[in-house]
């Protein structure tokens, strides 16, 4: 079964709010698709399982999931009080061209302000298909969330257009943090480095972190650590 | 050890040592001096590459009679006055510091005459008290260094050759006669004159000096910018790739006038010629950057070649927008109407995004007036909590308490002097308990469960019922009863803002329920409602699930933590329903004799 693209908020809420509760095997019996052994080989399995359910569109990196509706959709483990087991991909971090970008015109910004958060309930040494899928959480950043997502977009991006991307770690910054993304070391893209040079540097990405994610589910949710 | 102030020459001495670094040092201080006294001529000459004499004259403000004593003395400066004026520096010097070090390490001495005065003036470091003395010497100011590093010997060992420390003293007077165009400049090296340029006003007469300074090489091969955005100017020349170097020695940037090497501007430059230059390879550029004074701090280091802008990325994305646009330009005629269509809608841009940043962060204060916090603080300061007892009863107290609230002796309250006394026999409650028999009070002995289970019983009995989505939906596994009946049931738990839906034939998936039930252990609850559920079908199987919700609750309440927190919730939830109907049947007002028992068994 495949569904095609949601054209309305509440048809993509009711579609996600009745996959919930289901476990993988389940939803991929609906889906109609095969589970792979381990995710390790298969990253972003899981992703496409739910993208491929609630009939998500866009397919390139720019546009949001759900094109029409301007969401993007985040599945996320947690175990079950919440806990978010691992910091949340964003977008990839643009390393040139940086002058004079705003906060209004960034990835982050249009990447994080409408999304559908799904959560994996992923407890330790659940095994892939018994996972289960958990309630979807529709939501647009709090106006102090999106003060600090936006303090933290500003000072890191601050730090690379002024050249001190190794510098940058991901100690920096509260909630948004920036970590390699690469397959392997091989894969370099070019950057700035401190002289103002061209370089070619492991691609970054923009990732939320735990810390930050588990709060939000906590409190939506209700649960107390 | 003792601690000692350092007397004044040592700590100048001190202090030489971060100002004075070499011959060129001096020189650079020298010609800071005269241009900050609006001299419109400079004439600098050296002796022995600057080891055996320095001496510049201009043609300035010069210095008044009266103050000449001050001008060997460490930290007086007449740039600044006071600590706002260091916020926003528009002189080259301001430390105050200059002078006193280059005298704490040579033989010094300065003719002066100012426009008001007859005749100049003179002071000189060979005596240990400084005296003026009169002195030949037209409007202006003469500075002269002799015997540089003569009490210094440490300092005369790291120095290098002759050639060396004459090549910087003359980069010290490239930079300087770069970035004050309207001043002539002389260099005379024993005695023979090395440079001389003309005031240069115009920008034929800027190239000019530009070329004399950079060589020929320089001007031919780069471009003229000139630019303006939100509050900073960028004037000067941005040489192409053609004569780029292998060293980082011909990036001049200027701030206001200051010679600064600044790895921010060189950065930005760096950035903006992309790969037209190979890694290795530094940009040739004279660049002027103007900014307001205050947007800047000087104060960062002895030598001022270091500044700090107060918006980094603002200075840095402007230069770089600026010299990238200026490179890509390159080869087009109308360049700088292009740039100034730019202007408008940039500085906009800045503005708007500085705006809303500032809105953004302002903190957002909501107001605490709604009703139920409200009725909290109320109920908290009628009701005083006393005491806690077997999780489950709680003491407090009351004044003048209705007649409709006293009630007939019950079972389980036959332990509250046992209670009380447990209380009295506690430290914190000494003082307390001296009001216990006061006036117009009474004690009161509640039933916590009781209390709260009736109070979830009203919740759920409204139409408005709170819920809350369940992050790990409820997997429940139902028998066939309930499969036949299950619309009435999904309807009778949706009453009860309980989502429960089917998938499959037996797997029931519960994703939301009242949110008062959050804490309590769900899987019991739904199994006795289900029960009920199929043995029931009239009207009363609301009430009867309200009352299994309410029960497992309230148990759920009185078995965790039950404390004083806890405890003064079901006080206000005990004053909330007590408002609507009496509550007898919760509560046991203590007698005389109870409290009487109380105290005796403490005794």
């Amino acid at each position: 079964m495949y569904h095609k693209p949601p054209t309305t908020e509440a048809q993509l809420m009711t579609r996600a709010v009745a996959m919930s509760g289901l476990t993988v095997r389940q939803l991929a019996e609906i889906v109609s698709e095969n589970i792979p052994p381990d995710l390790k080989q298969h990253k972003g399995w899981l992703g496409q399982l739910v993208e491929r359910y609630l009939g998500a569109s866009a397919h390139s990196k720019a546009a949001p999931d759900f094109e029409a509706l301007s969401i993007e959709l985040k599945t996320i483990p947690v175990d079950e009080s919440g806990t978010s087991r691992e910091s949340t991909y964003v977008c990839t971090v643009p390393l040139l061209e940086l002058a004079n970008v705003s906060w209004e015109a960034s990835w982050v910004y249009r990447k994080l302000s409408h999304v559908l958060w799904v959560p994996i309930i992923t407890p330790p040494l659940t095994a892939l298909p018994d996972r289960l899928i958990g309630m979807p959480l529709l939501w647009r950043p709090a106006a102090e969330e999106a003060a600090s997502l936006r303090a933290d977009w500003q000072e890191l991006t601050d730090m690379i257009a002024l050249g001190q991307l190794e510098q940058v770690t991901a100690y920096h910054g509260n909630i948004l943090q920036i970590r390699p993304k690469a397959a392997d070391g091989r894969a370099l893209c070019w950057g700035i480095n401190e002289e103002g040079e061209r370089f070619l540097t492991l691609p970054r990405g923009f990732y939320l972190r735990s810390r930050f994610t588990t709060a939000l589910m906590q409190k939506y949710f209700q649960l107390q650590k | 050890m003792k601690i000692e102030i350092l007397p004044p020459d040592l700590a100048n001495k001190i202090a030489a040592g971060e100002v004075v670094e070499r011959p060129a040092s001096v020189v650079k201080e020298l010609i800071e001096n005269s241009i900050d006294a609006k001299a419109a001529h400079i004439t600098i000459s050296i002796r022995g590459s600057g080891l055996e004499g320095i001496q510049v004259t201009d043609n300035g403000a010069g210095i008044d009679k009266t103050d000449l004593p001050l001008a060997l003395a460490s930290h007086a400066t007449s740039k600044i006055k006071t600590v706002d004026d260091l916020m926003c520096i528009e002189s080259l010097g301001f430390r105050g510091e200059a002078l006193a070090s280059i005298a704490a390490v040579s033989h010094f001495s300065l003719q002066s005459c100012t426009q008001e005065s007859d005749s100049g003036f003179e002071v000189n470091n060979e005596t240990k008290t400084i005296t003026v003395k009169p002195a030949a010497h037209p409007q202006g100011t003469t500075v002269i260094v002799n015997d540089l590093f003569y009490n210094v010997p440490a300092r005369r060992k790291f120095l290098k050759s002759e050639k060396t420390e004459f090549a910087h003293i003359e980069e010290v007077i490239r930079r300087q006669a770069l970035s004050t165009f309207n001043v002539t400049f002389n260099l005379l090296h024993n005695k023979r004159e090395v440079l001389r340029l003309a005031p240069a006003h115009t920008r034929v007469e800027r190239e000019k000096r530009v070329s004399i300074l950079l060589g020929q090489g320089f001007i031919k091969h780069c471009v003229y910018v000139e630019t303006a955005r939100n509050g900073l100017t960028l004037q000067g020349w941005v040489a192409n790739a053609e004569i780029a170097r292998t060293q980082n020695d011909r990036q001049y940037c200027f701030l206001n006038g200051r010679v600064i090497r600044d790895k921010l501007l060189h950065h930005a430059i760096r950035q903006a010629y992309e790969d037209r230059l190979p890694t290795g390879r530094y940009p040739s550029v004279v660049l002027f950057l103007s900014c307001d004074p205050a947007a800047v701090d000087v104060n960062v280091h002895p030598t001022k070649h270091e500044v700090r802008f107060h918006d980094a990325r603002l200075v840095h994305d402007f230069l770089f927008r600026s010299v990238k646009d200026i490179l890509q330009h390159e080869t087009k005629s109308d360049l700088e109407s292009v740039e100034n269509a730019n202007v408008d809608r940039y500085q906009q841009d800045i503005l708007v995004s500085n705006y809303r940043l500032k809105q953004s962060l302002e903190p957002k204060y909501q107001g605490y007036e709604t009703k139920s916090a409200w009725q909290a603080v109320k109920s908290i300061t009628q009701y005083r909590l006393i005491g806690i007892f077997a999780s489950r009863y709680i003491l407090t107290e009351e004044k003048n308490i209705p007649k409709a609230f006293q009630v007939e002796t019950r079972r389980e309250c036959s332990r509250a002097p046992e209670c009380i006394s447990q209380y009295m026999s506690s430290e914190v409650s000494s003082q307390q308990s001296l009001n216990l028999k006061g006036e117009g009070y009474s004690l009161i002995f509640i039933d916590a469960k009781r209390v709260h289970a009736k109070w979830i019983t009203r919740r759920l009995l409204k139409d408005s019922i709170r819920t809350q989505p369940l992050l790990v939906p409820l997997r429940y596994t139902v028998n066939t009863a309930i499969m036949e009946k299950w619309e009435t049931c999904e309807m009778s738990l949706s009453k009860l803002g309980v989502a429960a839906s089917l998938f499959g034939s037996h797997l029931i998936l519960i994703r939301q329920i009242p949110s008062l039930l959050r804490d309590v252990a769900l899987e019991p609850v739904l199994s006795q409602c289900f029960e009920l559920m199929v043995q029931n079908y009239e009207q009363t199987v609301h009430e009867k699930l309200i009352a299994i919700m309410a029960e497992a609750a309230a148990t759920h309440l009185c078995n965790n933590r039950f404390d004083s927190t806890i405890a003064q919730q079901v006080l206000s939830e005990y004053e909330e329903i007590s408002e609507e109907s009496p509550v007898k049947q919760y509560e046991w007002q203590l007698s005389d004799k109870d409290i009487a028992a109380a105290f005796s068994g403490k005794k």
